[in-house]
């Protein structure tokens, strides 16, 4: 790291360089990578043919059928086995961003995390997943959660309300994936990262309550990297997967942002972290160098002082936004409950009931395999479709449920987006920082705690000129 | 220098390590694309042997050659298997190679970033302030969009109480008591034939397009005026229908016909009239592409355009590859048959009628000159040809109606350039007058009181008497006149008023008198759907969904509601008690009153019966 700075500063060579003159490598790497996720794919589609659905037990001879059988769990030793090195990678991570302020180290844990905890563990036990146990456990006292699942939804959560998102930086395997990929990242606008962010908290709405009512656990079931850590997966998968790691490349961590519902829960949680990483270990001197690296858009610049009329429109705004949450949120509810009919859907038993039902109306003339193995049980079709139409009933409260969490969380951001906060210097999002570390090495400031340079003018020339003037540096240019 | 050295050896790396990953996943794929189609059990000699065993149970040599097979099989599958294992990890290896190595020379270059200065004006925050609102706006506007989305895609089978549903099951257990009763009946030779229905069943029923007189009149005046497609309000029901088609609803009693059709799949639809839940749905074979092209069909006609029909025993189906077919109101198949795929012009789309136990069809194609056109009664029952005449005239895509002049039934038609009509008894010609040169006569012919009305685009509005004999083109035509002629819906007779849509603009003429039209209305919008009428008010459903009711009067067209079924429509409306049944792009609409309105409904109209 001296070298490279010291490479650059000997050759003269101007700290700040035209955009165009960087896109070389990235580019490079951006191809790369393109090439790494059809492999992946690719080694994942030719796995996916599975031998004991081609091959019949052998004829002609004395092959025993093998019997089902029941696993060896990995007893006491497993368990904590596992959440002893989830403690240890969550305090390294906590350790690397805010301790040691070390990127490079932040980076090697993500890689680690990847191979232990995406590939070697294929990506299960995870906490994202885990959300679902503690709904179920909730929700169905019959349910026994897991110490491990327990132990995999809390820590995560613990660790963000001391330390900010450092689970995300270089804990979770998803995340993980996503950093190592986002190499050619673009910008993507304030007002549409925060309005995609809302689909989160609704996809985690829709989890806990499919989760709750046993309809399945949609979050483990659409996630789209385990088909590349287990290198197989059903088409549809491979083809989401692929398509959020293509998007990857140039959206720095869609999942994470967008989709993941730990990452909704972490981000609120991170808002009320005791410690939390800090851009510049010292005073910020406004350089403005971080905000461009950040490839989540999570480095906020300065506000400047709003005009008296901006002002009274902005609290007028605040008060639309007050009125209108509560009319938004019985408005989605209601919109809720149109949807009981598909959500209900989701229950494999409710769609049995359809099928069964269409095959006895005769629409359809062929029978599933579900259909068959219904028939074999002895179960009646009355009382089949009596669970089906007693679940959509339930679904009915439920989706008017899910439909005010999601006016909830709208409402919320209509309020959010409408208050007003001061920044005096550039600072991390709070929710939306992932603690991954890449703002370090462009911090001026960092680099002369680092000892790298004797002043931050060598990096940034005119910085003691914006210094001594009292305003940031792009302003003073 | 040592560091640009470096950064070299380290870029070779990463790209010699980048080609062996996209080689090895190349291989990769390749093996996948080749072994995913695979299925070892089915290797043809190895089949072969296990269907010689079949015949020689007792060959040892065979059962050794399986066997041995059956082995040589397995290993080569776990052989390949390895090939794609071994595959997975020196690919992984090679791309992560690449990554480290990528990362490390992107690392070596990697330069500080050049922010522009930043602009005067508002801040991100007060931006976003500003753009983060609409934003969620759109986020919320998406969330109906979904809404609406997983509805539609979501029908369900299953009713929403288990009251409604033990009421569907015991009606489907009725209704299967009755062909079982039928059919035990059946023992006997001859299974028993239903009964032809009475004229005052045929009435209040809609077994045909534009109703049981092909005139478009509804016999109730109840029907509705007023729905909200979007809400749902006024909507009884509706579902989607599988396979696209332009043919309009049929109805009788409780149950409410349709077609649908592609090229290569034909299906006939029956629904409950009082849910709209889809009773039986059955394929029919395409009998007339065997050994023929499929017939080229234009977009607006599509495979399915005909109107099915029924005579209250059978429902019979047309399509544009020439199958014909009938079947019970159980589902069953009575009979199909190929008529041989017609060459039309855009695809046949005259739809069917029925009389006397027979189905009508109105089969004109080609040019005139290539005597293809013909016009045949089918027997219901059986199938076979009762009578059949030739009709010296090309392609038409009009419709026959039955009706009865004067004790007698007749059976009218339009072509290029006759409207022409039959007797249903032997399909001998009663009379015909000349009134479309040189047309491409879409719309059907109405009968009123004695007249028969027939418009079309490129030609005239003709007002013919009925009791003619033989050509009576210069003594029976009361009048016609030539303004704002249609090209594809039927006109619709009042009282008063003879009424042609035509392009969007609605032309009222004194049905007695003829003459200049007595005013003309621009709706603004585009019309396919043939007019109805229900008491004294129109019913016009246009293409893209909007419904005009109006009422016409001697001087003016006067508007009495608007409404919207949602989706675009091009078919006409099936008028029923209480109820009207239409169908859109996508769906067949119920408009009207819930279930338990008309199975009270029904049950009226049932036990009056009795």
């Amino acid at each position: 790291m001296n070298k490279l700075v010291l490479t650059s500063r000997t050759t003269g060579t101007p700290a700040r360089q035209p955009a165009h003159r960087r896109a070389g490598v990235p580019v490079l790497q951006a191809g790369l990578l393109c090439v790494f996720i059809i492999v992946l794919a690719g080694s994942a589609v030719a796995d996916e043919g599975l031998p004991e659905l081609k091959f019949p037990v052998p004829e002609f001879s004395d092959h025993p059928i093998p019997t089902a059988s029941v696993p060896d769990v990995d007893g006491e030793v497993g368990t904590v086995w596992d959440i002893a090195i989830l403690l240890v990678f969550l305090s390294l991570a906590s350790y690397f961003t805010l301790v040691s302020r070390s990127r490079r180290d932040v980076l090697l844990l993500t890689i680690a995390s990847l191979i232990w905890f995406g590939f070697w563990r294929q990506g299960c036990v995870c906490p994202i997943g885990a959300t679902q146990n503690i709904a179920l456990a909730i929700f169905d006292s019959t349910y026994v959660v897991p110490l491990t699942v327990v132990a995999f939804f809390i820590l995560p959560l613990v660790f963000t309300l001391c330390f900010g998102r450092t689970f995300c930086a270089s804990v979770c395997p998803l995340g993980a994936m996503q950093e190592l990929i986002a190499v050619r990242t673009v910008a993507v606008p304030r007002w549409l990262d925060h309005s995609l962010g809302l689909v989160a908290y609704i996809y985690l709405g829709a989890a806990v309550i499919f989760a709750a009512t046993r309809t399945g656990f949609i979050i483990c079931r659409y996630d789209p990297f385990i088909p590349f850590f287990r290198l197989g997966g059903n088409t549809d998968m491979l083809i989401f997967g692929s398509s959020i790691l293509v998007i990857g490349l140039f959206v720095g961590r869609p999942y994470c942002r967008y989709l993941c519902p730990y990452g909704a829960i972490l981000r609120v949680l991170s808002c009320f972290s005791k410690w939390r990483l800090s851009i510049p270990p010292d005073t910020c001197v406004n350089c403005q160098l971080c905000e461009d690296v950040c490839p989540y858009g999570a480095i906020h610049p300065p506000t400047v002082m709003q005009s008296t009329g901006n002002r009274k429109k902005g609290k007028q705004q605040l008060g639309m936004a007050l009125l209108a949450a509560p009319v938004v949120i019985a408005l989605i509810a209601c919109l809720g409950t149109m949807i009981a009919v598909p959500l209900a859907q989701w229950h494999p038993e409710s769609r049995l009931a359809e099928q069964v039902r269409l095959e006895e109306q005769g629409v359809t003339e062929s029978t599933t395999d579900a259909s068959d193995a219904f028939r074999g049980t002895g179960r009646s079709v009355e009382d089949l479709y009596a669970a089906a139409i007693g679940r959509r009933s339930r679904f009915v409260k439920l989706g008017a449920l899910l439909g005010a969490w999601t006016g909830i969380v709208i409402g919320i951001k209509l309020i959010y987006l409408s208050l007003r906060r001061r920044r005096d210097d550039y600072q991390a999002d709070r929710a939306g920082c992932v603690s991954c570390g890449r703002c370090y090495w462009y911090c001026p400031v960092e680099k002369v705690r680092l000892g790298l340079i004797a002043d931050i003018s060598e990096v940034v020339p005119g910085i003691e000129l914006a210094q001594k003037e009292g305003f940031p540096l792009g302003e003073s240019e | 220098m040592k560091a640009i050295v470096s950064y070299r050896s380290i870029l070779m790396t990463a790209v010699v390590a980048a080609i062996f990953s996209t080689i090895v996943c190349a291989l990769l794929l390749v093996d996948a694309a080749y072994r995913l189609s695979k299925v070892p059990t089915e290797s043809p000699d190895f089949v072969k042997d296990r269907l010689d065993f079949v015949d020689q149970p007792n060959n040892d040599e065979l059962r050794k050659r399986i066997r041995q097979r059956d082995l040589e099989l397995r290993q080569e599958y776990f052989r390949e298997q390895r090939f794609t294992e071994t595959g997975s990890y020196l690919l992984l290896g090679g791309v992560a190679l690449t990554l480290i190595m990528g990362k490390w020379a992107l690392t070596i270059r990697r330069k500080l970033p050049a922010p522009k200065p930043k602009e005067s004006g508002p801040d991100s925050d007060e931006r976003l302030s500003h753009t983060g609102l609409w934003a969620v706006s759109v986020l919320i506007l998406a969330l109906f969009g979904t809404t609406w989305a997983m509805k539609a895609s979501s029908p369900s089978a299953l009713p929403a109480t288990l009251e409604e549903l033990a009421a569907l099951r015991e009606r489907a257990e009725e209704n299967n008591g009755e062909v079982e009763a039928a059919e035990d009946k059946g023992a006997a030779p001859e299974p028993a034939i239903p009964e032809l229905p009475t004229p005052e069943e045929v009435r209040q029923s809609w077994p045909s397009f534009r109703g049981p007189d092909g005139s478009g009149i509804s016999m109730f005046a109840n029907v509705p005026r007023s729905w909200d497609a979007a809400s749902g309000e006024g909507i009884a029901w509706k579902t989607p229908v599988p396979l696209s088609g332009f043919n309009s609803p049929i109805v009788w009693k409780d149950r409410v016909f349709l077609s649908g059709a592609t090229e290569d799949q034909r299906a006939v639809y029956c629904f409950d009239a009082a849910t709209g839940q889809i009773l039986w749905q059955k394929d029919v074979a395409g009998n007339a592409l065997s050994g023929s092209d499929p017939p080229r069909v234009s977009q607006d006609t599509g495979y399915a355009a005909p109107t099915m029909a029924t005579d209250g025993r059978f429902v019979y189906a047309m399509f544009a590859t020439g199958d014909l077919t009938a079947f019970d109101f159980a589902g069953n198949e009575m009979w199909s048959q190929s008529l041989g795929v017609p060459k039309n012009t855009y695809g046949h789309a005259s739809s069917l009628a029925t009389v006397q136990g027979s189905v009508i069809v109105q089969f004109d194609q080609g040019n005139g000159k290539d005597d293809l056109s013909r016009l045949l009664a089918i027997d219901g029952v059986t199938g076979e040809t009762v009578w059949e005449v030739k009709r010296a005239m090309p392609s038409s895509w009009s419709s026959p109606i039955v009706v009865q002049h004067d004790g007698q039934v007749q059976l009218i038609t339009c072509g290029d350039p006759w409207v022409i009509a039959n007797s249903p008894v032997d399909g001998k010609e009663i009379w015909r007058v000349s009134c479309f040169e040189r047309a491409e006569v879409g719309p059907s012919p109405v009968y009123v009181d004695g007249t028969v009305f027939a418009a079309n685009d490129m030609a005239a509005l003709s007002a013919i008497r009925a009791d003619g004999s033989g050509d009576v083109t210069d003594t029976h035509t009361l009048w016609s006149s030539d303004f704002n002629m249609p090209d594809t819906c039927s006109p619709l007779v009042t009282d008063e008023f003879v009424l042609l849509m035509s392009f969007g603009l609605l032309t009222c003429y004194d049905k007695k008198e003829g003459g200049d039209p007595l005013w003309e209305e621009d709706l603004e919008a585009d019309f396919i759907s043939s007019p109805g009428l229900v008491g004294n008010q129109v019913y016009l459903f246009g293409k893209e969904g909007n419904v005009l009711i109006v009422e016409p009067t001697r001087d003016e067209c006067k508007r009495i509601a608007e409404a919207d079924l949602g989706e675009e429509c091009v078919t006409s409306p099936a008028f029923q008690d209480g109820r009207i049944y239409i169908r859109g792009m996508e769906h067949l609409i119920c408009i009207g009153t819930a279930a338990e309105s008309f199975n009270r409904a029904l049950t009226g109209i049932v036990s009056t019966e009795k």
